[in-house]
């Protein structure tokens, strides 16, 4: 399915890009699961784990976004970071699709806690742990 | 989240009602407006100007409901704010889209104000323990007790401006509510349609009729609110003229008032700045809201050696702003709020051409395709300009920076200290003693370092110095409490 993804212009397009992001990972793990073969449960358990991180980060764009962080962000270029989110017909093209797709994604979040250490104090953190996770799921699948 | 514009919540909201005594109500008044989005020029609403009747309605409501209202126990009277605090994160998106559409500051900044919001109301929620009074056992002599209580006084109104739709009636009806008082709100006239949206929440919420109201209105309506015999006390937020006016005469009528005025914030940069961090928060400090905030930045302070280096930097940046509607999330500055706003801003800028500012980008005529019919002003830099020309001098309100140039921060601190508003100032620094020396100095109600919108959150006291206020009590936190209550002491001996 296509997902088309923000500029990321400023922090609150960042936390856009993040939830486009999230959204078409919980889409294409859930397709890559529903389609069986040996990474199922890697993929069923990564549909979890992004169907959470949907509501953090909503939550986090909510509470996190104010006047004093809103500014102009360069250096993020939303083609470096948006992934293929279309699933292959057999089940182990689907799983290496949803593996190369994490990857991205831990790129994006990496970067974005690059950008995140100076003006969202206390994020830096959390995108971190979200570039570490979608690694370990990457892994995972690949394994 | 898709890409590309966000849907508009309505294309025509149609006219306005006033929420008077839990009811809605249409007025009455032969006199409308129309309600502009200033990105494409549509008319997307109507106001009515409501009459002094009406304005006596609303306030004879808030009135009749206080008695009871106050006699409400404090963790009780904070239930319908804790109710409306869910139905904004429920309509959180919906009430950032209106605000963009009626005002044109991008969705981001809608969203902040949106959460700015709800700031105060989560504040007002603690009004059990904040309203808490004083006690002390032989306070008065041995055996005889001294305590100090806080009481409501009545009917509050605030009168609210155009650059904040949402969040500016917040900064004062959910503390003073919760306070024990009743409260009338009259929106800006030119951005009505988010306080609309908020009243149908607010009804949602559940509280009693005639604790709050709103009505609409221009000046006129304003004016019958200010001298409303039962009003008790007036919050306001405007320009000076304005401001001062109401504080005179408000003030003469015996009422409680908080004037909020005029701005002209200066930005100051040391040499040892670093660049690489601050540059984007100055960029969005001057360009953000299109400079329409009362913390905005207007006048950049370079001092010492480096300036060139800064404006270069400065301007790059500042033109590569991307202009357009604010439903556009990947935009980063709308347009002014509406054609008179920035019929005047274009005015100033012709003005500092005259006076010999030297323009380094000039956002005059600046074409946005699609929205050809938008109020647009690009990024506007004036460099050399001298200190006592208009525009370094009287508030612009739009994203229109003068750059001024000084050999010390002492000299900075002068130039600011020169202005006659006091609301905001800030200073980027690598050196802690010159952001010591400046906080110090600076008179100014807000001050940032490295923070070029030193916005105060909901529990601390937001207000400027000088034409910026009039006033002591500033809006928000304690001061809003105090604002909003009095003090009576009993002293007892059984």
């Amino acid at each position: 399915m296509k997902q088309d993804f923000p500029e990321i212009t400023s922090f609150g397009t960042l936390f856009a890009f993040a939830q486009a992001l999230e959204e078409g990972l919980i889409r294409m793990s859930e397709e890559a699961s529903t389609k069986g073969g040996p990474k199922a449960a890697e993929a069923g358990q990564a549909h979890k784990k992004h169907a959470k991180r949907a509501k953090q980060l909503e939550r986090l764009r909510r509470e996190r976004l104010n006047e004093v962080v809103l500014q102009p962000l360069e250096g993020m270029n939303r083609d470096a970071y948006a992934p293929d989110l279309c699933c292959p017909e057999d089940a182990s093209g689907s799983a290496l699709a949803l593996a190369k797709a994490e990857e991205k994604a831990a790129l994006f979040y990496e970067e974005a806690a690059e950008k995140a250490k100076s003006v969202l104090g206390g994020m830096e953190r959390t995108l971190k742990k979200l570039a570490a996770e979608s690694r370990e799921l990457a892994a995972s699948i690949r394994e | 989240m898709t890409t590309g514009i966000l849907p508009e919540v309505k294309k025509h909201y149609g006219k306005t009602k006033n929420y008077i005594d839990g009811e809605w109500v249409e007025s009455s008044s032969e006199r409308t407006l129309p309600v502009e989005n200033p990105a494409t020029g549509e008319v997307i609403g109507e106001v009515p100007l409501s009459t002094a009747d009406e304005v006596d309605d609303a306030v004879s409501a808030a009135q009749e409901a206080f008695e009871e209202w106050r006699e409400t126990p404090p963790h009780i009277r904070v239930q319908p704010l804790y109710r409306l605090k869910t139905l904004f994160e429920d309509n959180y998106e919906e009430i950032a889209r209106i605000l963009t559409q009626e005002h044109g500051k991008v969705i981001d900044e809608a969203l902040g104000s949106v959460r700015r919001t709800v700031d105060n109301i989560e504040f007002a929620c603690g009004i059990p323990s904040l309203l808490m009074g004083d006690y002390l056992e032989d306070g008065a002599a041995a055996g005889i007790d001294e305590i100090a209580i806080r009481q409501p006084l009545g009917v509050f109104t605030a009168i609210a401006p155009f650059n904040f739709p949402a969040m500016v009636p917040f900064w004062f009806w959910p503390s003073a509510v919760a306070c024990g008082n009743t409260f009338v709100v009259k929106p800006s006239e030119l951005v009505p349609l988010t306080q609309q949206r908020i009243f149908e929440l607010i009804d949602e919420a559940g509280f009693p009729e005639g604790v709050i109201s709103m009505v609409n209105g221009d000046r006129e309506t304003g004016a019958a609110l200010i001298r409303h015999p039962r009003v008790r006390g007036v919050s306001f937020v405007g320009s000076t003229p304005v401001a001062k006016a109401i504080y005179a005469e408000a003030g003469s009528l015996g009422k409680r008032v908080q004037c909020q005025g005029g701005a002209k914030n200066f930005i100051t940069v040391m040499p040892d700045a670093n660049m690489d961090v601050c540059l984007p928060n100055m960029v969005a400090s001057f360009f953000g809201n299109s400079g329409q905030r009362c913390l905005a930045g207007a006048v950049l302070v370079l001092v010492g050696d480096s300036a060139d280096a800064v404006v270069d930097r400065f301007v790059t940046a500042a033109s590569g702003l991307k202009l357009g509607y604010g439903l556009d999330p990947s935009v980063q500055m709308g347009p002014v709020a509406g054609r008179p706003q920035m019929e005047k801003i274009l005015g100033l800028i012709d003005k500092g051409e005259a006076e010999g500012g030297k323009l380094l980008l000039d956002g005059r005529g600046v074409k946005v395709p699609g929205y050809e019919k938008g109020c647009f002003i690009g990024p506007t830099v004036f460099d050399h300009v001298d200190p006592e020309s208009t525009i370094a001098k009287e508030e612009i309100f739009g994203p229109v920076v003068s750059i001024i140039r000084v050999k010390s921060l002492s000299d900075a601190i002068e130039l600011a200290n020169g202005s006659s508003f006091g609301n905001a100032s800030s200073i980027y620094t690598s050196s802690g003693k010159s952001a010591r020396e400046y906080t110090y100095r600076v008179e100014g109600g807000n001050i940032g370092v490295n923070i070029g919108v030193a916005a105060p959150m909901a529990f601390f006291p937001f207000g400027g110095m000088k034409d910026s206020f009039f006033g002591d009590l500033h809006g928000q936190g304690k001061d809003g409490i105090n604002f909003f209550t009095d003090r009576k002491v009993v002293i007892s001996r059984w």
